[in-house]
């Protein structure tokens, strides 16, 4: 194997690595994110306070970008 | 804690200013979904200059009460813009999101990433989407956002392109 494909190759490893450290973390603050939920109270009434208001508003109305 | 409320363009939506970066909202059929950007300086490691403004994002559903998949909601990515408009005020920030492929719907999922962002974010953001595929087959859909007026655009894009062309070259 040439320098120039050890070079190539160590390159596939780092980015591989690196894609495969961004699909754990994805995983882990997928989890951490529905455990909080769970658990802290905060965060549920900050979701309470959002459907209240909600409800007050109404169906929200989608306004589309201006071409 | 601190709240702070939103101007939306589709769901109302709130961040909370206690965990920087982290936002959700509710859909009508009672979905809680969170928008989380995690800082992740380690993605483009060969250019230290860029390392703080690199964050991952994950869309993640919190609640579900139905639950069954979430349907298809055209309400979600005009809330998903406008919550991009509001992470984006710093033109430096980087986004860069995985898909999840556990589903086999990876493929899917970026494509439809890409197209939301295409019609609601229009000319206001630069995005790249592209795969990367190791030895045993495994698939890993990434893509990478950033403003237009991003004053390292040029860096970034040499940044990203070495990152999926390293892994392109061989196969």
């Amino acid at each position: 194997m040439t320098s120039e494909e050890i070079k190539k190759n160590e390159r596939r490893e780092r980015s591989l690595a690196i894609a495969r450290r961004m699909m754990a973390n994805k995983k882990a603050a997928e989890q951490e994110a529905i455990d909080e939920y769970k658990n802290n109270p905060a965060k549920q009434a900050l979701v309470e306070e959002l459907r209240r208001k909600n409800e007050e508003a109404g169906t929200p109305i989608v306004r589309l970008p201006i071409p | 804690m601190k709240k702070q409320e939103l101007p939306s363009l589709g769901y109302r939506f709130r961040n909370d200013l206690t965990t920087p970066n982290v936002f959700v909202f509710e859909t009508s059929n009672s979905i809680v979904y969170e928008i989380r950007f995690k800082p992740s300086g380690y993605i483009f490691a060969n250019d230290p200059d860029l390392e703080p403004f690199v964050f991952e994002m994950s869309i993640v559903v919190i609640d579900n009460p139905t639950g069954k998949r979430p349907p298809r909601d055209t309400l979600v990515p005009p809330t998903l813009t406008a919550i991009f408009s509001i992470f984006f005020e710093q033109h430096e920030r980087i986004v860069v999101y995985i898909c999840d492929t556990s589903d086999k719907r990876g493929e899917a999922r970026q494509r439809k990433f890409s197209s939301w962002l295409t019609l609601y974010g229009g000319d206001n953001y630069i995005q790249f989407n592209d795969r990367l595929q190791d030895d045993s087959g495994e698939i890993y859909f990434v893509s990478f956002v950033i403003k237009s007026s991003n004053p390292y655009q040029q860096r970034l894009i040499v940044a990203f392109s070495e990152l999926i062309t390293a892994n392109q070259q061989d196969k």
